[in-house]
């Protein structure tokens, strides 16, 4: 029993899957409020993604899904979503907790979950639900039916490329977009940053082509490419011309800025401006707008009509050009600013061709390439000679080499003075010119011209070589004494740089830098001047245009800025401030393996180079739409979420908030239960399986989705390299698990072999010619029918298993098929091939293990499993820590969710003082009278964004609803369930005095309480709602035939609102619980309980047929786990007989029980006379025995003992006399008990332990079948095995043959390994007895009426979700009359019962009644078919009559249905309501 | 990038794997590195000894890694059988029995746990390395499609050898990529060719060696690239047994990956190298080079 000093009524609830789901339930049930975090979006953990359980083979989901709802629905049970522990201060009862919350970037509150968002999102990403097997958008959730069912964005923050670029163009996004052929929204994302789509997507310098992840891996994807692709689209298809141009504030639209310049900086500044509202005049020098766009670069890169089309845009918006308008010539700053502009901003780019400073440069045919391009570009007459010089190696220098090209010249020559690494020309264009003929020389410079009659001649140049690297970091070219040469030349171009063209009074009114540019702040490019800023070439010297827009966007910010009255610097980033994040190898890992297509980068066409450069037509031709597709599936989305916005505008509800950041939060509570689950084990790292190599090998995971009919192939069972139906089909055992390499784990993880068992059935299932081939070490059924299931795997369903481990796996490339190679029964290799490999994955702890512990103060274990306590299994190692599931070690899904309730309880022992402080019971207004009323029923129906709508006709469903009899008001809502919809629904409740609610809309499987809900709140009994679900059932399954689908929905709704007129309101009764519990049971598992429930402030009664305490604990002396259990015996019942809440009743049996959950009355006989006891719940946990042995001369030679014989032997210190055999499976596992007794393999392992221990030299041989040392106890095996202990396998049909000598028995067994038999001698023979049920198991149940197993043993409600529950309620079940487990399984089982006895005990009343059977007595004629029929034995017949409780009945109405005499009725479904609605909907209406 | 190393030939680069000496060395001094041969070296360990008298191999093996600490450069072992000695023996200096080191060979240990063995394949398939050996070709190599084998001593054990994926290397594979060959992806390369078996149990290593080939085959290959002279000894010698072995007849050449190299970047001896292989691999290299 655990203190605390200071109590808080609540608990945290670490991860939100099986076991994190039922602790938080169990908890809030008890009384305490419940925060249950989850490092997802959902709720729902690993068993979300499943598709079948064994043994039953229930769907996993229709399981998971009922529960997913009661959370969702529980007002007691806060969900936090995207949350992680960070930190825990404080003391158990009392804890103090950091949460770190992730982004959802939607609003859960707004979300209706409409999937409106989904269509419009062109981000696909592999579905990490469906196992990457298919592919999801970045917006969405984990999968259908997931809680909270508001969507989230995955979003990792801006992709490499959009940080690379200067403008900070959404690359990722526009790439998306592209390819999903959304051209305007592309192109208008790109105008976001940038007005010249189509000209950087020709002539950009592409920096985000450098960083691109994509390149990481193997080329950057064509980004420059893709834009222009956009741009083209949109040009072509007109997109454009139809779009409105925004409205205009008129008070801004007073406000004058100017620009002074109208190339790349000038335009975009003007664009931004005008699209902010102000009125923008540019200022230009010549006659036509674009700058150096126009006259810097040629048409053959960049048409003039792109550039037409663009600028022409910009203009659109009411930005004025006054062209012919120099700086100083025409008007200063100040004379701008005098008349009437508010701010100038200076982008006059940089015009002046910087001289080469030799002797001959004034001579005719000299001139600066600027120049010359201008000339050119302009369309006026400009000739050059035969030979062309070029001198540089920049853009413009190719620019200006093939502009001469094209304008007839003969031989162009590139003089370059260093060599071509160092040509800062693009490579492209370097190839380009090189392939129209172009030659280079390189490591030239010039010297001087020869000059002939004022015309050049021939060009003196020297050779260079490359020195030491200067300050740019480029090797510093120095001439090569007496290399001097020349070059004849009849006309030289200069382009080796630019300076800024302007006057010097211009310059002074600016203030200049040293090297002659305009000097700025280079945050807010405000220049010494207040109002004027200045960007561009002018402040940079010659870049990029891409580099002018980003100057230009940033003085446009800053003029805003200036224009509202804000600090220049809001909003402006530093420029060179965001460092692009580094992509770890890990990421690009990912990255690797997510790739879609292995496709290359495309190449961009070209016109061929002999044709094209004889005119200005237009190199680069563009992608077409393949090649754009292609191209843009490259894209990695590394950001995932590319920010386009799309899913924003398309959302009606406004949900979508990109602004949503991470945030701590704090929270107190009193307890914690850590339930984070495992992590698949990564077969990746079985390198020998080929996993990730071979496409058709998957792991069982994977196998378990494409089960699935939600899964990728909807229940088709395809393997992934050709969607072909698998024929043969191997799955390897132990993958990842039971290995002592360090790239796996040593432990059992102790549910594959089931998991595999239940692939393979419904594999067999899905296509019974399937061969399915198991390979394993040792098979471990070891849970409750497991054995059995395992059997008829093999017998029934055909599955072959092969006690054999292939140790590598090859791949057929031809046919994709698996070649294995192993050993056979025979010892002899066989060659199989198989069309897919599962591999069977073991569990790990949860990749946040670590950090989750170091954040809750709680220690691991060494193979990273927080440390519990062996008799007390849910219990960290920090008081008030609890963990629950396969968070503490791997196990299956039913002893998950006893560990859960067992975490629960301890929980509650901690805080039973605070129980319900921190709780809120709801307080509805009093309910109206109803039933004498006329009906007035109003009806809703519901758009469901397009979901409903977008099929249906809605508002002729309103309006045809309203025709209805009864039907007061009708009206349609968007999204009923949303919270402005349901407060439309109570308004007219309200003031329409409505008194029937009919909602048309999705499912009342996860709606209808909500709904029933908003009545409760308006003082109307919530049986007085009836749901239509016109969308699952109408809407979804009949998109394509809105017609047919419409009318459906109104025979729908016309059943619905004649089903209202006849409900009825329902009153529940409140029935007090006596807050007593009797355990029947006094073993280890009854006192466990009985002790908890003591803690938790509950009365036990605790009946004992022996006259001691202990059960089977009085015979063990030592657990798996080291625990001595006579030490712990006896101080568990020192705390039992000495706890005053708890009595003991010993020698004691129960004789009779009545009642119902909440208040039972049972009688017990006692040594002192029957004794009556009242209480609201029982817990069984009657034990179970050992086999007695008939076999191997047990009772015949006193050297055969038990196993616990043997122990107590050991513990005796008694020698076994010789050596020891050990014989595993006596009484278990054979046609008498055809189950596995499961601890059997644990304990003969711990005591040969024990006996090497204790004597090392004893030669000990254990005879097993398989072994089943599940979880950690495999360590227990590989230390045996280590300490010399012999393990010699047998099989049923070849049993050993046990005889006795005078010296020794005798031990004949076929060995395996060796083939052959072997004979050898011991001293004494310990025979495995399994485990039995107790001979009074049959008379409890019988007693209780509680069912049994084919084996005998109690038979809870449901083998999977409530192991501890049995289908009466209020009764629960602990300890071996279960089934066979080991000590720590019993005191877990015990804690659940306690914890789940303590859900009923822990309310005040139980309500009864609502939808239950009621019997006419009249009419019944006690033929006792609703006794035969009901699944929980409701039903009794009393006085003549069937007597149905309706504290017991579940409302099934199986009763109802099958009553001969119609004498049973189910409430809510009574016949007259049922008949109603199947009349109308019959009955047509139109 | 590190471009001088010491280089230890061992006695299969000088004997019969020379071609795979020559064309190593050649390509090596193409590419701008120098391989300083070891001085005095002897023996790695790797022959007959390492069965007979473990301790004896161990301290051939360390001798040779004194030799190198001398150098106080990294030491490039070509040969996969005197790579995984050397690399055992430093493993065995670093980590293993001190006294046992002691014991086989009494010198001062100083220096040569600071030595590091590496093999060419570790050596060209950086990213830097690989850059370079990219731009060096010449004649590209499309056409070869080259399952690239690694055999079972430059990938495991994992703890003494380690510089790749152990299960799936792919170093040999990515400078296959960058002369211009198509990698093949295929399942047989760390498996074992037989080794010494071939000649004591020919049997055993035949049906190893046909399995090999017939996997290559199968997954698109015509040619093997090796980095090991007994693999290659193996897989060009056997093709006749091994074709017997899989009733059909198995005929692709075996070449060192850098005679592919070589081939690439059109060094001038090539051919010479070439023609001492057993499997000609002159109707691939003709029909390939030819059509350029």
């Amino acid at each position: 029993m655990i203190k605390a000093k200071v109590e808080r009524g609540s608990v945290l609830v670490v991860g939100g899957g099986v076991a994190g789901m039922q602790a938080a339930l169990d908890a809030a049930a008890m009384g305490f409020k419940v925060h249950l975090a989850e490092a997802k979006s959902a709720l729902g953990g690993q068993m979300s993604a499943l598709d079948k359980t064994f043994p039953t083979n229930d769907c996993a989901m229709c399981m998971l899904s009922p529960r997913l709802v009661e959370i969702g629905n529980n007002p007691n049970i806060e969900i936090l979503p995207l949350a992680e522990v960070k930190a825990v201060e404080g003391e158990a009862g009392d804890f103090h907790v950091t949460l770190r919350r992730r982004p959802r970037f939607v609003d859960v509150k707004k979300c209706t979950a409409c999937g409106d968002c989904l269509d419009v999102c062109p981000v696909e990403i592999p579905d990490a639900f469906n196992r990457d097997l298919s592919s999801r958008k970045a917006i969405g959730r984990l999968y259908p039916q997931a809680v909270p069912s508001a969507f989230a964005i995955e979003r990792l923050g801006p992709a490499r490329c959009r940080l690379a670029c200067p403008a900070g163009t959404n690359a990722q996004g526009y790439v998306a977009l592209a390819g999903k052929g959304k051209f305007l929204e592309a192109y208008n994302l790109v105008r976001e940053t940038n007005p010249f789509v189509s000209v950087c997507g020709r002539v950009c310098y592409h920096p985000c082509e450098k960083e691109c992840t994509r390149g990481l891996i193997d080329e950057p994807v064509a980004v420059m490419a893709l834009k222009r692709y956009v741009a083209d689209k949109v040009r072509a298809g007109k997109l454009l011309d139809g779009e409105p141009l925004p409205e205009r504030d008129p008070a801004k639209a007073r406000r004058r800025v100017a620009v002074v310049g109208a190339g790349p900086a000038g335009l975009a500044a003007a664009y931004r401006l005008a699209k902010a509202g102000y009125s923008v005049t540019v200022f230009e020098e010549r006659e036509k707008p674009g700058g150096m766009m126009r006259y810097g670069i040629p048409a053959y890169r960049l048409p003039k009509d792109e550039l037409d089309f663009e600028i022409g845009n910009i203009l659109k918006l009411g930005v004025e050009l006054r062209s012919g308008w120099k700086l100083g010539r025409a008007g200063s700053v100040d004379s701008l600013l005098g008349q009437g502009c508010e701010a100038v901003f200076v982008a006059i780019g940089a015009w002046k061709g910087l001289k080469l400073g030799v002797p001959g440069e004034d001579a005719g045919g000299v001139l600066d390439a600027v120049t010359f391009l201008e000339a050119a570009n302009s369309g006026r007459d400009v000739t050059v000679g035969k030979r062309v010089v070029v001198i540089g190696g920049g853009d413009a220098a190719m620019d200006a080499a093939r502009t001469a090209l094209r304008l007839g010249a003969e031989k162009v020559t590139v003089l370059y003075r260093r060599s071509r690494e160092e040509m800062p020309a693009s490579i492209a264009e370097q190839n380009e010119a090189l392939e129209e003929g172009v030659s280079f020389q390189f490591l030239a410079a010039p010297t001087g011209f020869v000059v002939k009659d004022g015309a050049v001649e021939a060009l003196s140049a020297v050779r260079m070589k490359l020195g030491e690297p200067d300050g740019s970091g480029r090797r510093r070219p120095m001439p090569i004494a007496g290399s001097d040469f020349t070059v004849p030349a009849d006309t030289v171009l200069v382009a080796i740089s630019q300076a800024v063209d302007a006057d010097g009074a211009a310059q002074s009114a600016l203030g200049m830098t040293d090297w002659k540019t305009v000097r700025v702040d280079p945050l807010t490019l405000r220049t010494s001047r207040e109002r004027v800023f200045a960007g561009g070439d002018a402040v940079t010297g010659p870049a990029t245009v891409i580099e002018a827009v980003a100057a230009g966007n940033r003085a446009a910010r800053s003029i805003e800025n200036l224009l509202e009255g804000r600090p220049l610097v809001e909003g402006q980033n530093p420029a060179e401030a965001e460092a692009l994040p580094s992509v770890s190898d890990e990421t690009l890992e990912e990255a690797r393996a997510r790739m879609r297509s292995k496709a290359c980068r495309q190449a961009m066409p070209e016109a061929p180079a002999r044709e094209r450069a004889a005119d200005f037509r237009e190199v680069a031709l563009g992608f077409d739409d393949a090649a754009a597709l292609a191209e843009a599936e490259r894209c990695l989305a590394c950001g995932i979420c590319s920010d386009c916005g799309q899913c924003a505008a398309a959302c009606e509800a406004g949900a979508v908030n990109y602004d949503d950041a991470e945030r701590e939060e704090t929270i107190d509570v009193g307890a914690i239960i850590l339930a984070t689950g495992f992590e698949p084990y990564d077969a990746t790292r079985a390198g020998e399986y080929g996993y990730g190599r071979y496409a058709n090998v998957v792991t069982s995971l994977e196998f378990e989705r494409i089960l699935s009919a939600s899964g990728p192939t909807f229940g088709h069972v395809e393997r992934p390299s050709d969607g072909k139906a698998p024929r043969r089909i191997a799955f390897i055992q132990c993958v990842g698990s039971r290995s002592v390499t360090d790239a796996a784990n040593p432990w059992c993880s102790g549910v594959c072999c089931m998991y595999s068992t239940k692939e393979a059935i419904i594999a067999k299932e899905h296509a019974p010619d399937t061969e399915v081939t198991v390979f394993f070490i040792d098979i471990r059924a070891h849970g409750k029918g497991y054995e059995r299931y395992r059997d008829s795997a093999e017998k029934v369903h055909g599955v072959r298993y092969v006690r054999s481990m292939p140790s590598t796996v090859k791949e057929i490339k031809r046919t994709g098929n698996l070649a294995l190679r192993y050993a056979g029964d025979d010892g002899k290799l066989v060659d199989a091939e198989f069309d897919l490999v599962v591999l069977a994955v073991g569990l790990e702890p949860a990749r946040d293990a670590k950090a989750a512990a170091e954040a809750l103060g709680i220690a691991l274990d060494p193979h990273g499993f927080p440390e519990t306590k062996e008799s007390s299994p849910a219990d960290t190692s920090r008081e008030g820590v609890f963990a629950a599931g396969t968070a503490a070690e791997p196990k299956d899904i039913p002893e998950s969710v006893i560990t859960a309730s067992a975490a629960a309880a301890r929980a509650g022992e901690l805080l039973a003082g605070a129980r319900g402080s921190e709780i809120r019971p709801e307080v509805f207004p009093r309910e109206r009278e109803v039933a004498s009323d006329q009906e007035r029923i109003g009806v809703f129906v519901c758009h469901c964004g397009s979901n409903i709508a977008g099929v249906v006709d809605v508002d002729g469903l309103a309006k045809y609803a309203a025709t209805l009899p009864g039907v007061a008001a009708a009206e349609d809502l968007m999204y009923a369930c949303s919270p402005d919809g349901l407060e439309r629904i109570r308004k007219a409740i309200r003031e329409l005095g409505l008194n029937r609610v009919v909602v048309s809309s999705c499912s009342p499987r996860t709606h209808e309480p909500i709904f029933r809900r908003a009545l409760r709140e308006e003082g109307l009994n919530p049986y007085l709602f009836e749901l239509a679900n016109i969308r699952d059932q109408c809407a979804w399954v009949h998109r394509s035939d809105a017609a047919a689908a419409t009318s459906k929905a109104r025979d729908l709704l016309r059943a619905s609102v004649a089903r209202a007129r006849f409900l009825e309101p329902l009153h529940d009764t409140e029935v007090e619980v006596t807050a007593h519990a009797l355990v029947v049971g006094g073993g280890a598992a009854g006192m466990t309980a009985a002790l908890s429930l003591a803690g938790q402030r509950f009365g036990v009664t605790l009946v004992e047929k022996e006259k001691a305490l202990g059960g089977n604990l009085r015979d063990l002396r030592q657990s798996v786990g080291g625990l001595d259990f006579e030490r712990y015996l006896a101080a568990l019942t020192k705390a039992v007989t000495s706890n005053p809440k708890i009595q003991v009743l010993a020698e004691s049996r129960l004789i009779e029980q009545s009642g119902y959950v909440g208040n039972f009355e049972s009688v017990i006989s006692t040594p002192a006379g029957e004794v009556a006891v009242r209480h609201g719940v029982t817990i069984i946990a009657t034990g179970a025995e050992e086999y007695a042995p008939t076999e191997y001369l047990f009772g015949k030679d006193a050297r055969v003992v038990t196993q616990r014989q043997f122990e107590q032997g050991l513990a005796e210190g008694r020698a076994a006399g010789g050596a020891v055999a050990m014989i595993q499976c006596v009484g278990s596992r054979d046609d008498s008990r055809p189950y596995c007794s499961r601890v059997c393999c644990s304990e003969a392992v711990k005591n040969a332990l024990e006996s090497k221990r204790r004597s090392p030299e004893t030669p000990v041989y254990i005879l097993y079948r398989d072994v089943r040392t599940y979880g950690f106890k495999e360590e227990l095996y590989r230390k045996a095995r280590e300490a010399g202990v012999l393990f010699i396998r047998y099989t049923p049909e070849r049993k050993p043959e046990v005889t006795a000598a005078g010296d020794g028995l005798m031990i004949r067994v076929f060995d395996h390994d060796l083939g052959e038999e072997v004979e050898f001698a011991v001293g004494t023979l310990v025979l495995s007895a399994g485990i039995v049920p107790r001979p009074d198991a049959g008379e409890v149940a019988r007693l209780m009426k509680l069912p049994l197993t084919q084996d005998g043993f109690f038979l809870e409600a449901h083998m999977k979700l409530r192991p501890v529950d049995f289908a009466t309620e209020g009764v629960y079940l602990a300890g071996l009359a279960h089934g066979p487990k080991l000590f720590d399984e019993s005191a877990a089982q015990a804690l659940a019962a306690a914890g789940r006895a303590a859900t009923v005990l822990s309310k005040k009343t139980v309500s009864v009644g609502g939808s239950v059977a009621v019997v006419d007595e009249d009419l019944c004629a006690a033929c006792l078919t609703c006794v035969r029929l009901c699944p929980y034995e409701v039903p009794v017949i009393k006085d003549g009559a069937a007597k149905i409780e309706p504290a017991k009945c579940q409302g099934c109405g199986v009763c109802a249905g099958a009553c001969p005499a119609k004498a049973i009725q189910l409430l809510h479904f009574k016949d007259a309501q049922v008949v109603a609605a199947a009349r109308a909907l019959v009955a047509g209406g139109d | 990038m590190r471009k001088d190393y010491a280089y230890f030939p061992g006695c299969s680069l000088r004997g019969t794997g020379a071609e795979f000496g020559a064309s190593l060395e050649a390509v090596f001094r193409h590419l701008g590195y120098t391989l300083e041969e070891l001085p005095d070296w002897n023996c790695c360990g790797a022959t007959s000894g390492h069965a007979i008298r473990p301790r004896t191999a161990l301290a051939l093996a360390i001798r040779n890694l004194a030799q190198a600490a001398a150098t106080h450069k990294p030491l490039v072992v070509p040969c996969a059988a005197c790579y995984h000695n050397l690399r055992a023996a430093r493993l065995a200096v670093e980590g293993g029995d001190p006294a046992l080191v002691a014991e086989a060979l009494p010198i001062p240990a100083a220096g040569i746990a600071a030595v590091s063995v590496v093999h060419p394949l570790e050596v060209l398939s950086s990213k830097e390395a690989l850059a370079e050996v990219r731009a060096k070709v010449v004649d590209k190599l499309a056409g070869f499609r080259v399952a690239s084998y690694y055999g079972c001593l430059l990938s495991r054990p994992p703890k003494a050898v380690k510089f790749d994926d152990t299960e799936n290397p792919t170093a040999m594979d990515r400078i296959v990529a960058a002369i211009g060959a198509q990698p093949v992806d295929w399942s047989w390369k760390v498996d074992c060719c037989g080794g010494n078996l071939s000649l004591s149990a020919t049997e055993v290593a035949v049906d190893l060696i046909a399995k090999i080939l017939a996997g290559a085959e199968e997954a698109g290959a015509n040619a093997i690239a090796v980095a090991c002279p007994l693999c290659h000894a193996n897989l060009d010698t056997r093709q006749f047994e091994a074709s017997r072995k899989l009733r059909r007849k198995v005929e692709i050449p075996v070449f060192y990956f850098t005679e592919l190299m070589a081939l690439a970047y059109d060094l001038p001896r090539a051919e010479k190298w070439l023609r001492k292989h057993i499997t000609t691999p002159f109707p691939l290299v003709d029909a390939i080079l030819e059509e350029e």
